[in-house]
């Protein structure tokens, strides 16, 4: 076969198909660039004048402004709460899953994904119907356990990624020797899925942290949420501030994006 | 219905499910009922020129002079009214709204009575109710770029308004059905004077002729200013105080037409069971008094409902202020919105989503 | 096992998996009973709100604009996500993964900041406008925020890593060996694509389009912060319905409808891959 006949179409459809591809990847990334260009005065934003400096100026307002540091304060202890209750549900959960056998296991397994399924619109429709009716709505418990349910499948499909990865030998063995299924959980177990267990809180943080349709459900003035006013004030005022906020969420999910990749590299294996 | 009484049954029996709730929730709502004990009155107000305004002219001084510590929030809403009481969760404490909207929460119920006797009754233009207090008078019209649509490109009236082939381009409108139905009347030609009961089916026909050109249905009344500044309509239906204060502001290239304009009062009411009643009462009473009204009002850019305030206003805000005298304009009948808001406020927002 | 051990496993699945399922019983299946609940008019039982739904136009035509929508949506997602997976199909391991991060980044970037993005990219003095009238010479104002069209790319963009995950897995799992022999055997780039490349990736295609629609049908964000007044969603409707007007049962019948709808097409989706591997 003349190979000069069979690689200049070869090329032609490689070079289109990166083209293509590049074409996607600025579509997915230029809306973050541009937000970020905005947040340091690179781009004039929408009703400002003038632009082009590059000035801390709208991180100094940010900072100043109570209204959006008490939001983001907000959803810094709602977040780390949900973290933290989700991994107090969850570590043991998965673990169960895992590692007993008893009927009903899938149908459990599937109950724990609920959250996955149902479009968060309808849970937050739910919650705020059953919140009311239970005086829950507009507080941090609230908010709190809503976030929590929210953030657990995540939680657990991460745990669970961990625990098959890891031998069942060896908790076998330590069983043998005489430990109890508790010893076999703390001493055997928990060292070997820390790396899960820190991604899965990561996950469990981040996705609490720039949740908002259930939080603009049941949050309320004294409980608004970052994401919340940022949704209001791109519904409503538009304000520059809103780029600012816009960036400090993008660093979150780059983080977050950062930990994944390190966690499940689809099929790059190598990197762990 | 049997999953149903399983349910209900499930909430009788809350308690139990609140036992395990309470016991994980316990920081949380003790450190939340801790932040509202010292004193801390939520005022819902509006946003952006307005809020500064207030803040300057009466939330800060209020709060030097008191001790008392208020929380704004932007935009007040009846609908989150009614969903606090009826949930029995009330977060709010002081409400500012347009006639329509207050004279409809007094006939719901939704405010508490007003200690009348604490306001300066004999200084004021307009009696409050056993449960509104008038705040002031202002001037809803056609806010435009001057620099885009210089003298007789835009349009003055609301009839020019809705004449959207004299004047093309895009248009703001209120996203509630009090003014904006008033607006769409008085460009069909029905006279100012002659304006109530609203002709409700003349109203929505005429709002039909210009659905297309409305680029936003506005919320929040900031966006009434932002949207034109944006660019993204071309005339909006705003109010004189906020484009004065946004002229004042600097910078900004925003004109007022005095044409015509539909004139409404704001009042102040406090919600049934809030839980800082007499806080409240305490800033109504402040708002009120002359001094309070020419500082609020020199911001804010409304005419007091104090007259001794009015001799107090500083000259470049009173060219600004609504002109009373009958003519052109016309003034917002709140009775008549107490009994028919409800009902129209359902059917005009339907009405734009469809 | 014996019995005593199935005994002793299913206490040690109660004690490890009890606290969770009891917060997803707790705060997921009571609220979605109680939506049931109050769609039926809570204690006054009626099913006037399903009766107002029948006949409310503003219902179908937004049930109609959730289809329209999602399948727009669905298409250019897949349109787009397409050779974005065969452009990282082909890259080597070590360094895929690193332009995984190009795809990555935006699937966890939050929608809110997506969707701001978009208002100033958009708007009619926005980026594009304004490079246009640059080019142009005169002012340009397409109408490109606030209708079906800036939802649909809002909704794409987000939706686009959902599209690439899936085909670059059924990609990756096309032995190489089939396009070199096709080659080998004289057939063009074009056709290689063609016969083998597409035929074998569709499953990774179908997955992706299935859990995409399935997702935009859902969809809250994005047509609020995009879209007009009339670009409503399903998911847009129970939150007018909740706050705007209260009316409780309204919001909960239409949550219920949309959950009916996204659960029947979550049915087709999995029939229709079970079918496909019979």
């Amino acid at each position: 076969m003349n190979t000069a006949f069979t690689d200049k179409p070869a090329c032609r459809i490689r070079y289109l198909t990166t083209g293509l591809a590049c074409a996607v990847y600025g579509f997915l990334l230029v809306p973050t660039v541009i937000v970020m260009l905005i947040s340091f005065g690179l781009i004039a934003g929408p009703s400002q004048g003038g632009g082009m400096h590059p000035t801390l100026r709208l991180y100094a307002e940010f900072l100043s402004s109570s209204a959006w540091m008490t939001s983001v304060w907000h959803s810094v202890f709602i977040a780390c709460a949900s973290m933290i209750l989700s991994l107090g549900i969850g570590i043991p959960a998965t673990y169960g899953l895992e590692r007993f056998a008893f009927r009903g296991q899938n149908m459990i397994r599937g109950m724990l994904m609920t959250p996955l399924a149902v479009p968060s619109i309808i849970i937050s429709l739910g919650i705020y119907f059953y919140f009311s009716a239970i005086g829950l709505i507009n507080s941090f418990a609230g908010l709190v356990l809503a976030h929590t349910v929210y953030v657990t499948p995540y939680v657990i499909m991460t745990l669970a990624a961990g625990m098959r990865k890891i031998d069942p030998q060896l908790e076998f063995a330590a069983q043998l020797m005489g430990a109890g299924r508790q010893r076999v959980f703390w001493r055997v177990m928990l060292p070997q899925i820390r790396p899960s267990i820190i991604a899965g809180g990561l996950f469990a943080l981040l996705m609490s942290f720039d949740e908002v349709v259930i939080a603009w459900f049941i949050s309320g003035v004294q409980t608004e949420t970052l994401p919340v006013r940022m949704y209001s004030s791109i519904q409503w005022e538009i304000s520059p501030l809103i780029a600012v906020a816009s960036t400090l969420l993008s660093a979150v999910s780059f983080f977050a994006c950062l930990v994944a990749s390190r966690v499940s590299p689809a099929d790059g294996g190598d990197t762990v | 219905m049997l999953q149903s009484k399983a349910v209900l049954n499930g909430v009788n029996r809350r308690n139990f499910c609140l036992g395990g709730m309470s016991v994980l929730s316990a920081p949380f709502i003790s450190r939340r009922s801790f932040a509202r004990s010292g004193g801390e009155l939520v005022f819902v107000s509006w946003g952006g020129s307005y809020h500064n305004a207030v803040l300057k002219g009466l939330v800060e001084p209020f709060m030097a002079e008191t001790g008392i510590h208020v929380t704004m929030v932007d935009t007040p809403d009846l609908a989150k009214v009614k969903a606090q009481i009826l949930s029995g969760n009330v977060e709010w404490d002081l409400f500012d709204s347009p006639g329509p909207l207050a004279a409809t929460g007094s006939r719901e119920g939704y405010w508490e009575a007003l200690d009348t006797s604490r306001l300066p009754l004999s200084e004021l233009s307009v009696q409050p109710t056993h449960d509104l207090a008038p705040f002031f008078l202002t001037a809803g019209g056609i806010a435009y770029d001057p620099k885009e649509f210089p003298e007789g490109r835009h349009p003055r009236n609301f009839e020019e308004y809705f004449d959207v082939r004299r004047f093309p381009g895009l248009r703001t409108l209120r996203n509630r059905v009090s003014e904006t139905l008033e607006v769409a009347l008085l460009a069909d030609g029905v006279a100012p004077d002659q304006l109530y009961p609203l002709d409700v089916a003349r109203g929505f026909r005429m709002l039909d002729t210009i659905k297309p050109s409305i680029i936003k249905w506005v919320e929040a009344t900031t966006q009434t200013i932002t949207l034109l500044q944006a660019g993204e309509a071309d005339f909006s239906y705003s109010y004189a105080s906020r484009v004065q204060t946004a002229r004042a502001s600097g910078g900004v290239s925003i004109d007022f037409s005095f044409g015509q304009t539909l004139n409404f009062l704001e009042y102040l009411s406090i919600l049934k069971g809030a839980p800082h009643r007499e806080e409240a009462m305490q800033f109504i009473a402040f708002a009120l008094r002359a001094d309070r009204q020419a500082e609020t009002m020199n911001l804010l850019v409304n005419r007091p409902v104090n007259e001794k305030a009015m001799g107090m206003l500083s000259q470049k805000v009173l060219p600004w202020m609504p002109d009373i005298n009958p003519g052109k304009n016309a003034l917002v009948n709140d009775a008549w919105w107490a009994e028919n808001y409800a009902p129209l406020e359902r059917r005009f927002k339907e009405w734009t989503l469809s | 096992m014996t019995m005593a051990a199935m005994t002793k496993d299913r206490i040690g699945a109660l004690c490890t998996i009890g606290p969770a399922a009891a917060f997803m019983v707790g705060i997921v299946g009571i609220p979605l009973f109680y939506i049931l609940y109050v769609s039926f008019n809570g204690p006054h039982f009626s099913p006037s709100a399903y009766v107002m739904l029948l006949s409310s136009r503003l219902f179908f035509q937004s049930l109609w604009s959730t289809f329209e929508t999602s399948i727009l949506a669905t298409v250019l997602s897949v349109l787009l996500g397409y050779p974005v997976a065969v452009h990282l199909a082909r890259q080597p391991a070590r360094r895929r993964a690193l332009m995984m991060i190009m795809v990555l980044m935006p699937f966890w970037t939050s929608v809110l900041v997506k969707s701001y993005a978009f208002t100033i990219i958009l708007g009619r003095r926005g980026i594009i406008n304004t490079a246009l009238s640059c080019v142009v010479g005169h002012k340009v104002a397409l109408p490109l925020l606030f209708n079906k069209f800036s939802v649909v790319i809002g909704m794409a963009n987000y939706l686009v890593p959902f599209v690439v995950f899936p085909v670059l897995a059924s990609l990756l799992a096309i032995d190489p060996a089939l396009g070199r022999a096709a080659t080998l055997m004289g057939a063009r780039p074009m056709r290689v694509f063609r016969q083998i490349t597409l035929p074998l990736s569709l499953p990774g295609v179908i997955a992706g389009a299935s859990s995409t629609f399935i997702i935009s049908l859902g969809f809250f964000v994005v047509p609020a912060l995009l879209g007009g007044r009339h670009d409503v969603m399903l998911a847009n409707l129970v939150d007018f319905y909740t706050r705007e007007t209260l009316d409780w049962p309204a919001a909960a019948a239409i949550g219920m409808c949309l959950l009916a709808v996204i659960g029947m097409c979550g049915f087709i989706a999995t029939t229709l891959r079970k079918v496909r591997r019979v």
